[in-house]
C-alpha cells in the first residue's frame, strides 16, 4: 500500500509548482492554469486524508473545490477574453487598474 | 391629613397645551390667517389655557374649603423614576400652602395674559411669546404642586428656563441675550446648591417625598436629620443652609441677586409676571413648604433672617437713585423679597407667604403700571423725561398710586399689614439665643434695618410715582402729542390688581383690631396645618414669635399697636419727603442733597459695584479658566492631538504602506507566500514543535503527527525533503538522544506505521469513527 507521504510529497510538489507558476508567469492564461495546479494539489492531499482517515469529508470538499474551480475557470477565461479584446496584451503586469 | 383624589394635572396641563400649540402653530397663524385674526387666535388660546386652569384651581380650592374630612387633594399621575428603593411619583398635591400660591399663579398670571395682549400686539413674536408665557405658568404650576422636591425642582428648572428665554425674548439685542444668559447662570449657581440639598436629604430621609421629609422631622429633636452629623453640623443645618443657596439664586437675594435687574431687559408683563409675582417667590414657597425642617436648624434660620432683612436695605437703598422706571421697580423687587425671607428666617411663616400675596398684587400692578407708561412713551424708559403723565393716562397713575400706596405700608392698604406683621415678628422674635457681637439680641437689629428699608421703599416708590405722573412733562413734544393712548385690555387688568393691592390686607386682619373690627386672620388659619408641625418643637427648636405679643389683651397689644404707629409713621415720612423733593420733577433740593451726599449717591447709582465686584472676582477669572480650557483642552489636546494627530498618523502610515499597494497580483502572492513562510517558520522553530513534544503519541508510545492515520513526524537521515525544510530555517538541532531514539525505533521514518488497530480508524473509546460506516481505504 502506497504510504500517505507519498500522496503528500506528490500534493506539495503540484501546489509549490502552481504557486511558482502564478508568482513568475506574466501571461494570464498561464497563471491561471498555476491557479489551477495549486487547486488540484490541494485536491490530492485532501483525498488523500479522505481515504486515509475512512471518511469521506476530503472527497466532498474535494468535489466542491472543482465545482468552485470550473466555475472561476469560466468567469477568468471570459476576463481574459475580455481584456484580449480591449487591450493589445495579456501580460498580468499591466493589469493594475483595480490598485486605485 | 385626611386627603382625596382630585385631577390636578389638569392645572398645570392646560397652559402646557396651550404653549405647545402657539410653538408650533403661532408663527404658520400669523401668517395663513392675516395678522389680526392670527393674533386673535394666538392670544385667545393662550388666554383660555390659563382661564381654564384658573377655573381648576378655584375649584380645587373650592373643593377643599368644603371638604370635611379632608383637607388636601392629591393626583398620583403616574410612577416616574422607579429605581432600586428609589421611587418618585409624578404625584401632585394641592394642601393648603399650594392653593394659595395655585390662585396667585393662575390669577396674576391670567390677568398678565390680558394685559400682554395690548402690550405684545405689535410684535411680530406674537405666538412665541405666548407659548413661552403659557409655559412659564405650567412649570410654575408644578413647582408649587409637587409632592416631591425632585418635582418641585422640575418646575424650578421650568421656571428657570422660560425666565431665560423671556428675559432674552429679543434676543437679537445683545445685551438683553446677555441678561437672559446672566439670569440662566446665576439660577444655576444656586440650583447648585438645591440638589446637593435634596441628595443630603435623601442620604437621611431616604426620600424625596414631602410627607416622608415631614415624618422624619415629626420626631424634633430626635430626627436623625438632627442627631446626624456630617463636619459635626447637624445634617438639618446644611441641608438647609444648601437649599436655602437654591433660594437666594431663584429669588435674587445676596449674593445672587445682580441678575434680577438685568432681568427687566425682557418684556414688562413677563417682568410683572415672572420676576415680581411669581418665580422669584419660589424660594419662600419652598421655605415655607420644608417649614418643619429649617425650623430644626435655627443657624440657618438666623442666616435666612439676616440676609434676607440685608437684601431688604441694600437693594431699597440702589432703587432711590436709579432712573429707570423698570430698575427702580426690580430693585423694589429684591427688597420686598427680602422682606419675605426675614420672614421666613424669623419662623413666620404665615407673614412671608402673606407679603408674598400682597406684594404679588401691588408688584404686578406696578410693573403693568410702568408697562403701559413705557408703551405710551414710546419704548422710553428714563423717568428723567417723564413727568405729567397722570394727564394722559389716569387709569395708569391712578392704579400705580393706590399700589404705591400699597407697597409704602400706608392703612389701610394690602402692604401695611403685611409688612407691619413681618416687621413685628422681627421685633418680637425670640433670637433662639444668637446674639450679635455687642451682646443685642439679633431681632433687634434685623427690625432696625427693616424699618429702614421701609423708608427707602417709601420714598423711591413715591419718587418713581412724582416723576412719572406728576410735574410737567420734561420729554419731547412729539412722545407728548403721540402717547399711545390707554386701552380697556391694559387698564382691565391695572384697575383689578388695584383692587387687590387695595383691600389684600383684609387677609390677615392683625388680631389687635380685633377689638375694633373683628376679622379673622383668614391667611393664619388657612395655613395653620402646613405650619402646625414646625410648632410642636420644643426648646431650642420652637419657631415662631413669643406667644404673648400675637394675641389680643396680652401685654403685647400696646407693643404691636406701637409698632404699627411706627410702620405707618415710616411709610408717610418718605412719602412726604419724596412729595417735598420730586412733585414737580428733580428739585434744586434733591440736587442739593445728592452733591452733599455725593458719595453715598454715587455707590447707590452705581448698585455699589456689585456688579464690577463680580466681574472681577468670578466672571474674569471664569472667562480666563474656560479660555485656557479652549486654548489648551479644546484646540490643543482634542482638536491638535486628538482629532487631527489621529489622522495625521493614520495618513502617515498610509503614506508608507501604500507603495506596498501597486495592483501588481505576484507581487501580491509573493508577499502571501512569504507570510505563511514566515508563520510556519516561527511555529517550527519552537523547540518543542520542532522536537515534537506536544505531539500525541500512538499506541506505541512514539509521537505522531496523526496517530489515526500513521503519519509519522518524518525525521531524520531518511526524510530529505524535511530536513532540506529544516535546514533552511532550523535553529533548534534534535539532541543527541532523541537521534539515538530515532535510530532505535528502527526502520528509518517517512514510512507509514500501520498499527494493526488502525485499520478502521476508531475513537478512543473503541466505537468505530463515522458509526462504524466510515469507507476503508
Amino acid at each position: 500500500m502506497v504510504p500517505i507521504t507519498h500522496f503528500l510529497y506528490l500534493a506539495s510538489t503540484l501546489f509549490v509548482i502552481g504557486l511558482l507558476g502564478v508568482m513568475l508567469r506574466r501571461n494570464v492564461l498561464i497563471v491561471l492554469m498555476s491557479v489551477e495546479l495549486m487547486l488540484n494539489g490541494a485536491n490530492i492531499a485532501l483525498v488523500a486524508f479522505s481515504r486515509f482517515h475512512g471518511n469521506l469529508d476530503g472527497q466532498v470538499l474535494a468535489m466542491f473545490t472543482i465545482a468552485v474551480a470550473a466555475a472561476e475557470a469560466a468567469v477568468g477565461l471570459a476576463i481574459v477574453v475580455s481584456i484580449f479584446r480591449s487591450r493589445t496584451g495579456s501580460d498580468i503586469d499591466d493589469l493594475s487598474l483595480l490598485r486605485d | 391629613m385626611n386627603e382625596t383624589e382630585f385631577n390636578l394635572h389638569f392645572i398645570p396641563l392646560f397652559p402646557l397645551l396651550g404653549a405647545v400649540f402657539n410653538l408650533l402653530l403661532g408663527k404658520q397663524l400669523l401668517r395663513s390667517l392675516g395678522d389680526r385674526l392670527g393674533r386673535e387666535v394666538v392670544h385667545l388660546v393662550a388666554i383660555g389655557a390659563i382661564a381654564f386652569s384658573c377655573f381648576f384651581t378655584i375649584s380645587a380650592v373650592f373643593e377643599v374649603m368644603v371638604g370635611q374630612d379632608y383637607d388636601r387633594l392629591v393626583d398620583s399621575v403616574y410612577p416616574w423614576i422607579v429605581s432600586g428603593d428609589l421611587h418618585i411619583g409624578f404625584d401632585l398635591v394641592l394642601d393648603h400652602l399650594s392653593a394659595v400660591m395655585c390662585l396667585v399663579i393662575t390669577g396674576v398670571g391670567l390677568l398678565i395674559h390680558i394685559f400682554s395682549v395690548g402690550y405684545m400686539a405689535k410684535d411680530p413674536d406674537y405666538g412665541r411669546y405666548f407659548a413661552y408665557l403659557n409655559l412659564f405658568c405650567a412649570a410654575m404650576l408644578i413647582l408649587v404642586l409637587g409632592k416631591s422636591l425632585v418635582l418641585t425642582f422640575v418646575g424650578w428648572e421650568g421656571v428657570g428656563v422660560c425666565s431665560y428665554l423671556l428675559i432674552g425674548f429679543w434676543f437679537t439685542d445683545d445685551a438683553k441675550a446677555t441678561a437672559g444668559r446672566k439670569a440662566f447662570i446665576m439660577n444655576r449657581v444656586g440650583d447648585f446648591g438645591f440638589i446637593l440639598g435634596m441628595l443630603l436629604i435623601y442620604t437621611v430621609v431616604g426620600s424625596l417625598d414631602v410627607d416622608a421629609i415631614a415624618r422624619a422631622c415629626a420626631l424634633g429633636e430626635q430626627s436623625p436629620l438632627v442627631q446626624k452629623l456630617i463636619f459635626g453640623v447637624p445634617i438639618a443645618t446644611v441641608a438647609t443652609m444648601l437649599l436655602f443657596v437654591g433660594c437666594t439664586g431663584k429669588s435674587a437675594q445676596i449674593p445672587l441677586f445682580t441678575w434680577l435687574p438685568d432681568a427687566m431687559a425682557g418684556p414688562t408683563p413677563v417682568s410683572a409676571l415672572i420676576h415680581a409675582a411669581t418665580m422669584v417667590t419660589a424660594g419662600v414657597y419652598l421655605i415655607v413648604r420644608l417649614n418643619f425642617l429649617f425650623a430644626l436648624a435655627p443657624v440657618t434660620m438666623a442666616v435666612i433672617a439676616v440676609i434676607g432683612a440685608a437684601t431688604a436695605l441694600f437693594a431699597a437703598t440702589i432703587g432711590i437713585t436709579q432712573n429707570d422706571i423698570k430698575k427702580v421697580l426690580a430693585y423694589s423687587t429684591v427688597s420686598q423679597l427680602g422682606y419675605m425671607f426675614l420672614a421666613a428666617g424669623m419662623g413666620a411663616w404665615v407673614a412671608a407667604i402673606f407679603h408674598l400675596v400682597t406684594h404679588a398684587f401691588f408688584k404686578a400692578c406696578l410693573f403693568l403700571g410702568s408697562g403701559a407708561v413705557i408703551e405710551a412713551c414710546h419704548h422710553n424708559q428714563d423717568i428723567r423725561t417723564m413727568g405729567g403723565l397722570r394727564e394722559k393716562m389716569p387709569v395708569t397713575a391712578g392704579t400705580f398710586f393706590v399700589s404705591c400706596l400699597a407697597i409704602a405700608g400706608i392703612f389701610p392698604f394690602a402692604g401695611f399689614f403685611s409688612k407691619d406683621e413681618i416687621l413685628l415678628h422681627a421685633y418680637a422674635n425670640e433670637s433662639r439665643g444668637i446674639f450679635t457681637p455687642g451682646g443685642m439680641e439679633l431681632n433687634y437689629i434685623l427690625y432696625s434695618l427693616g424699618a429702614l428699608a421701609a423708608l427707602c421703599t417709601s420714598f423711591y416708590m413715591f419718587r418713581l410715582y412724582y416723576l412719572t405722573f406728576e410735574g410737567k412733562f420734561r420729554g419731547d413734544h412729539h412722545t407728548w402729542h403721540h402717547y399711545v393712548r390707554e386701552h380697556w385690555i391694559m387698564s382691565l387688568p391695572l384697575v383689578i390688581l388695584a383692587g387687590f393691592a387695595a383691600i389684600g390686607g383684609l387677609l390677615g386682619w392683625p388680631h389687635v383690631f380685633g377689638g375694633v373690627i373683628h376679622i379673622d386672620h383668614v391667611l393664619e388659619q388657612w395655613l395653620e396645618p402646613i405650619t402646625s408641625l414646625s410648632g410642636t418643637y420644643g426648646g431650642e427648636y420652637t419657631v415662631g414669635v413669643r406667644e404673648q405679643f400675637l394675641h389680643e389683651g396680652h401685654v403685647g397689644s400696646g407693643m404691636e399697636l406701637t409698632g404699627m404707629a411706627i410702620g405707618l409713621g415710616i411709610g408717610i415720612a418718605g412719602w412726604v419727603f419724596a412729595r417735598r423733593l420730586y412733585l414737580d420733577g428733580p428739585s434744586e433740593q434733591a440736587a442739593m442733597l445728592a452733591k452733599r451726599f455725593s458719595a453715598l449717591h454715587a455707590a447707590s447709582s452705581a448698585k455699589y459695584w456689585v456688579d464690577e465686584i463680580y466681574d472681577v472676582l468670578f466672571v474674569k477669572p471664569v472667562r480666563m479658566i474656560g479660555q485656557l480650557c479652549h486654548q489648551v483642552g479644546d484646540m490643543l489636546l482634542i482638536d491638535g492631538v486628538g482629532v487631527q494627530g489621529t489622522a495625521g498618523a493614520v495618513g502617515v502610515l498610509g503614506t508608507l504602506t501604500k507603495a506596498w499597494h501597486n495592483g501588481n497580483v505576484r507581487r501580491y502572492l509573493a508577499s502571501l507566500t512569504f507570510g505563511v513562510a514566515i508563520l510556519l517558520g516561527v511555529i517550527y522553530l519552537n523547540p518543542q514543535v520542532s522536537r515534537g513534544d506536544i505531539l500525541p503519541k500512538n499506541a506505541a508510545g512514539e509521537r505522531e503527527l496523526a496517530p489515526d492515520i500513521g503519519l509519522r513526524r518524518t525525521f531524520g537521515a531518511q526524510s530529505v525533503n524535511m530536513d532540506l525544510f529544516w535546514g533552511l530555517f532550523k535553529i533548534h538541532l534534535p539532541g543527541k538522544a532523541e537521534q539515538d531514539a530515532a535510530a532505535r525505533r528502527g526502520p528509518p521514518g517517512g514510512e507509514i506505521i500501520r498499527a494493526p488497530a488502525l485499520e478502521p480508524a476508531k475513537n478512543p473509546d473503541g466505537r468505530p469513527l463515522n458509526g462504524g460506516a466510515g469507507g476503508q481505504p
